[in-house]
């Protein structure tokens, strides 16, 4: 999911925000994050150890070009739901509010739960 | 930081400050720990974290501009320590991945940019804050463009252990 018009969110606008792509493959989670104006796609999945509970996620940072790729091979498909999960410029928390993105996501197992992490400061730009 | 629903949308009404800046060096606050980016042309870059489940918290990694930083937090994202691993980077961050399976349960690879070239290292006693510090090797990961970058990394641990003697002749 690398192309900045394939996004049906009217109220999407293309490098504040992050999107992530509502994929339910099978105990695989792909997120497509914009940053900087550059699509980067997160591709991370659940993986069960044999010997335990205990369940990590792996995180792979992959191009626009190799979200391309994914598109024509079919992992990610036609009728895939792009949802905003959060502008920066809109954050409920007046103190989060910015243009810095920067996101990442982490697990709990224990939880169990995700946690997104961001940055959301007003700062000049950055190289 | 702010929690991820099953469905995977992004609960914002409960997201929290974790980190704030300030500029001027300040005293931590609490839960809120004000790192030092003096001037106003470094930002915060690059979060990253992991999860150490022996301890039960958070690793969070923070760039901004040339200091790196290590920071701890509880289960319920409550500061527990944090410290400056590095002082010379470039604002890109600091990812970490703990190699407990592989080497030393304390210790992290980690990257750390040097001008256009990526240094690969490690961090040792990453789990203690009173201890933690960045190791260098002298070689060089990958190099990046001028452009935003995003580069993985997998390495293929192999572990061999070459002995040689000649007592048998």
């Amino acid at each position: 999911m690398g192309s900045r018009d394939a996004s049906p969110e009217p109220s999407w606008r293309p490098g504040v925000g992050f999107i992530l792509l509502n994929v339910k493959l099978t105990g695989r989670l792909v997120i497509a994050l914009p940053d900087f104006g550059r699509h980067v796609v997160l591709q991370g999945a659940y993986e069960q150890r044999l010997d335990s509970r205990t369940y990590y996620y792996r995180l792979r940072p992959i191009g626009p070009s190799t979200a391309m790729l994914l598109r024509v091979v079919g992992v990610l498909r036609e009728d895939m739901k792009v949802v905003s999960v959060l502008e920066p410029y809109r954050l409920p928390i007046r103190d989060l509010r910015g243009d810095v993105g920067s996101p990442y996501v982490v697990y709990n197992p224990f939880g169990p739960c995700y946690y997104l992490l961001f940055l959301g400061e007003r700062t000049l730009r950055c190289p | 930081m702010a929690p991820i629903e099953k469905d995977l949308t992004v609960d914002l009404s409960s997201a929290r400050r974790l980190v704030m800046r300030a500029s001027v060096e300040a005293p931590v606050f609490k839960e809120t720990p004000i790192l030092v980016p003096a001037r106003r042309d470094a930002c915060l870059s690059a979060v990253r974290a992991t999860f150490n489940a022996a301890r039960r918290e958070y690793l969070v990694t923070l760039s901004v501009g040339r200091h790196a930083y290590v920071l701890y937090f509880d289960e319920g994202w409550g500061l527990r320590a944090y410290r400056e691993v590095y002082s010379e980077s470039g604002d890109h961050g600091l990812p970490i991945a703990p190699i407990g399976a592989y080497g030393r349960t304390r210790q992290a690879l980690t990257t750390i940019p040097r001008g256009q070239l990526v240094k690969l290292g490690y961090l040792d006693n990453v789990d203690s804050p009173e201890e933690v510090s960045l190791v260098l090797d002298e070689g060089y990961a990958f190099q990046h463009e001028l452009d935003n970058d995003v580069c993985d990394m997998t390495l293929l641990p192999r572990m061999a252990l070459f002995y040689e003697s000649d007592e048998f002749g």
